[in-house]
């Protein structure tokens, strides 16, 4: 009855407009950056918002580079079979499989995409990526691919519809940067309730 | 939140005289200000996006029914629960009693103006459930009992010093003897404290900056992971969202998100931008079991169909209040119910009638700062003025107000008669005020003379002396 | 070809309290190559019941108005917020009635004094000098409504001796509003204080703007306060017309 009312009073205050106006932007054609170009915006743009930028050649040189930037990490919580056969214990860290738990200090995800525009990540839930990953640990590593890293939201969202259609899965997160408050005197602190530190590793 | 606007006045007085609150607003124009217009600056094509942004939200409230019917059809598609309130005390109950079915005791929340204005949060304590905002500045001022002062930073009125006391007593489960001096110590406790409570909670609930029609998603814009949290680990999502809040495509999304968080401050995007799209998945190792979405009308209907339409496309930036001179004066309680500031003065006599809130559209130089940073362009000085004339055809205005300005249209429409009145006045006060050239007290004027000299007429008209001067040459 | 007529605008303000406004004005439009009539049947721009949501007093006003200048090529008028309310208002007081193209016709002839002088007239060299610091207040209306801002500048620019040392935040409102600052006093107080305290601190000797309204408001709350700075409209050093005293002084030296 409710929902009858109300969409009944909402058609009785609109009219349809003679000639509706979905819009699409411009900055992407500004935006459109190839390749290698895209790469060094994105960095320079995730930087800028405190996240840290590792490069790495293949898969493989992955637990090494971590374990020489977060040298106190002795676990990192994972859930993509394509980390288990990747040289952990050589880098003296001992992968977690599964859910994540509130003790988890450090968490390795994969973004679907990147955005140069300001440096974001776009993250999509599955098995393999809970977002608890990204939001529960003090320390959120996230892996992307060189080819994945595009200049606008647009070409993200081509990524999006593209892999889902418009049937999402529970979460599409874009992340840009670690944690952060303004809300105590209008100082910015790190770590609010998510992350404190946002690490990427370009691939 | 019982409404105090009729007390505007007095509010205002209050504020102007509280130095803390008056050293905490001395932070925001360095602040969120001069972040607006750096953020602006970087992006060439604002200005266009700007534009874009408002003729979606116009077309969007055009065809509304049709946009919330899609948004409600592909929600439920993807697993969610769709809700109809009417009013806000049938919001509340349809959140209780999702709750209840849930079994639910302790409840978390993200941060949410529109939850503020139905009172959801007495409600559910009245039903026996415990509440805790999870937004940093929301969780400070709950702990104080206290209103937000603004719409996205909620505790700006208070210093690291009132933060300090309120912790030490509300979270005394801790050493007493812990250092808790910076800014960084409060947030870290905070996080500890607030983690507990994510963890323990059963449902937790969200506002949304949007409601996506194509994807039958709900938007969370933030930047400290609390709204995320709250929408990860409960087993329970409730969404709370008025019905101006759908847009039709993910496109159009971002170019509203585009333009919100530079107009909010003065970031290109926030941490965070989440879109959450029904329950977990049968392979999901997280997520809530059962998603709901309620959508509030609450007076949106009849805006909706008033000349206030247009301040239906209002994306809750704060951008209007953090450039208002009336709002840097005074801090957002002075308002007196949930929305301050020009847009505050706005939607607030919409939804409460203006009877008991015609201080608001009053209460405003119309320096016009609002609509030129809207990034929506809400003509909000037309639509103050509007709230204006429905008061004047009320004669909501004092008895003394509404005769000076009687005889003052009177004389204004008959000039013989002004030319005449205007000589004689002017006579009296130019001669009276013609040692000093001002004027430090009169019988009326009182409240301009309180705080500053009038100056005094030269003593002769304009008109007067033209006259007198041979049709055209000057002095 | 005769010259054009310019219908002067007076303003309620400059009519009642600072006619020296009126005739710097009437100058600098004449000097421009303008004849210069003063219609007697104007009174008030209508602002004062516009804004008190008095619509109807106000579309009479506006008729009175439009009618009164019916005959003028121009209407100028040296006020921001009283040049918007004939160039942009009016027109919306009458929208979709018959009246609306007579009214519209007027709102097209309506220019603010310095965008006039400037940018209808290209009339730049104008008659003042002034030797000091001086600070330029951007009133609202003018800045918002009808892009008064490079206008007053540039014909500043061209007054041998004078320097112009912009204030922090000039184009912030200074607490004025009409009834605002009698309705809301304490409010408007802490925004004027503001104010006065740029433009204080601007270094400047004497402040101007377009808008007497904000000038009584500003010079009133420097007097009170026994600051230095003096307050003059913008047309008076432009017209060379200083041998009145500025707002809120009077023949005796001040305090």
């Amino acid at each position: 009855m409710t929902r009858d009312t109300i969409l009944s009073r909402i058609r009785a205050a609109t009219t349809l407009p003679a000639n509706p106006a979905p819009a699409h932007h411009r900055a992407r054609a500004r935006l459109v950056t190839p390749g290698d170009e895209a790469i060094a915006r994105f960095r320079a743009n995730a930087e800028v918002k405190g996240a840290t930028i590792i490069e790495i050649e293949n898969l493989t040189a992955l637990p090494a580079a971590l374990a020489r930037t977060i040298p106190d990490a002795r676990t990192i919580r994972m859930n993509d079979p394509v980390f288990r056969e990747m040289p952990w214990s050589d880098a003296g860290v001992t992968p977690l499989f599964g859910a994540a738990t509130p003790d988890d200090t450090v968490a390795l995800s994969r973004a679907l995409a990147a955005v140069a525009e300001t440096g974001t990540l776009v993250l999509a839930s599955s098995a393999e990526n809970p977002p608890s990953f990204a939001f529960l640990p003090e320390v959120h590593i996230v892996l992307i691919s060189r080819s994945e890293i595009v200049g606008a939201f647009e070409d993200a969202l081509g990524i999006l519809h593209h892999r889902f259609r418009t049937n999402f899965p529970r979460s599409v997160n874009f992340i840009s940067g670690a944690s952060r408050t303004g809300d105590i005197g209008g100082r910015i602190v790190h770590g609010a309730h998510g992350p404190r530190r946002l690490i990427v590793a370009i691939c | 939140m019982t409404p105090t606007t009729s007390e505007f006045p007095a509010n205002a007085t209050r504020a102007l005289t509280d130095s803390r609150l008056q050293s905490a607003l001395a932070k925001l124009p360095g602040g969120l200000v001069a972040q607006r217009r750096a953020a602006v600056a970087s992006l060439p094509e604002f200005e266009a996006m700007r534009n874009e942004a408002t003729a979606i939200r116009d077309a969007t409230l055009s065809n509304l029914a049709f946009h919330l019917e899609t948004f409600e059809a592909k929600a439920i598609a993807m697993g969610s629960h769709v809700h109809w309130a009417a009013d806000a005390a049938v919001a509340c109950r349809i959140v209780t009693s999702i709750c209840r079915t849930a079994g639910a005791r302790l409840v978390v929340k993200g941060k949410s103006m529109v939850t503020e204005e139905i009172g959801l949060n007495p409600h559910l304590e009245r039903e026996g459930l415990n509440v805790v905002e999870t937004d940093l500045g929301e969780y400070i001022i709950q702990q104080r009992g206290e209103a937000p002062s603004h719409i996205i930073a909620p505790a700006i009125h208070l210093t690291e010093a009132d933060v300090e006391a309120d912790f030490r007593r509300y979270h005394d489960h801790l050493a007493n003897d812990r250092p808790l001096g910076s800014s960084d110590s409060l947030v870290a406790e905070a996080r500890a404290v607030l983690r507990e409570k994510f963890l323990a909670a059963d449902v937790g609930i969200t506002g949304a900056n949007f409601l996506v029609a194509e994807t039958g998603s709900s938007i969370i814009v933030t930047n400290e992971g609390n709204g995320d949290l709250t929408q990860i680990l409960p087993r329970v999502h409730i969404v709370v969202a008025t019905i101006d809040k759908v847009v039709p495509t993910l496109s159009d999304a971002m170019t509203l998100l585009r333009v919100l968080a530079r107009s909010a401050t003065g970031q290109d995007m926030t941490a965070y931008t989440t879109f959450a799209t029904g329950p977990r998945r049968a392979s999901d190792l997280d997520g809530p079991d059962e998603c709901h979405i309620v959508i509030v009308d609450n007076g949106r209907t009849e805006m909706l169909a008033s000349e206030m339409r247009a301040a239906l496309r209002c994306i809750r930036c704060g951008a209007c209040m953090n450039n208002c001179p009336v709002y840097n004066a005074i801090g957002g309680h002075a308002y007196g119910w949930v929305y301050p500031g020009p847009i505050g003065a706005v939607l607030t006599p919409a939804l409460l009638g203006i009877a008991e809130t015609h201080h608001l559209p009053h209460a405003s130089t119309f320096c016009g700062s609002c609509e030129s940073v809207c990034p929506v362009k809400i003509p909000l000085v037309s639509l103050m003025r509007s709230w204006r004339e429905r008061a004047h055809d009320r004669g909501l205005q004092s008895v003394t107000s509404r005769a000076v300005a009687s005889c003052w249209s009177y004389t204004a429409r008959h000039p013989a008669l002004y030319h005449l009145i205007a000589r004689f006045a002017v006579a009296i006060g130019g001669s009276l005020g013609r040692a000093k050239g001002r004027f430090r007290k009169l019988p009326f004027a009182r409240g301009w003379l309180k705080h500053r000299d009038l100056p005094a007429p030269q003593g002769r008209t304009f008109q007067q002396l033209w006259k007198e001067t041979e049709r055209g040459v000057p002095r | 070809m005769p010259p054009p007529r310019a219908g002067l605008f007076v303003t309620c303000l400059v009519d009642l309290m600072r006619p020296s406004v009126g005739f710097a004005a009437a100058r600098l439009i004449e000097a421009s190559g303008c004849t210069v009539v003063v219609p007697e049947r104007q009174t008030c721009c209508g602002q004062p019941a516009y804004n008190s949501g008095d619509r109807d007093t106000a579309r009479s006003i506006a008729l009175q108005t439009v009618r009164a200048f019916a005959d003028c090529d121009y209407v100028v008028v040296p006020s921001g917020s009283c040049a918007a309310m004939l160039k942009v208002h009016y027109p919306r007081l009458v929208a979709g009635d018959e009246l609306e193209s007579e009214v519209r016709t007027f709102a097209s002839k309506v220019h603010e004094l310095c965008t006039f002088l400037a940018d209808v007239r290209r009339y730049t060299n104008v008659p003042g000098r002034y030797e000091g610091r001086v600070t330029y207040h951007d009133a609202c209306s003018g800045l918002r409504e009808l892009g008064v801002k490079s206008a007053p500048r540039r014909l500043l620019g061209n007054v041998p001796g004078l320097e112009l040392a912009e204030m922090r935040e000039a184009e912030a409102c200074c607490g004025f509003g009409g009834l605002f600052a009698e309705k809301y006093a304490g409010i408007s107080n802490a925004i004027v204080t503001r104010k006065a305290d740029d433009a204080t601190a601007s270094g400047a000797s004497l402040m101007l703007a377009g808008d007497l309204g904000c000038l009584m408001n500003i010079a009133g709350k420097l007097t009170r306060e026994g600051r230095q700075l003096t307050c003059r409209h913008v047309a008076e050093v432009l017209a060379g017309e200083l041998s009145d005293p500025p707002i809120g002084h009077g023949k005796v030296a001040s305090p």
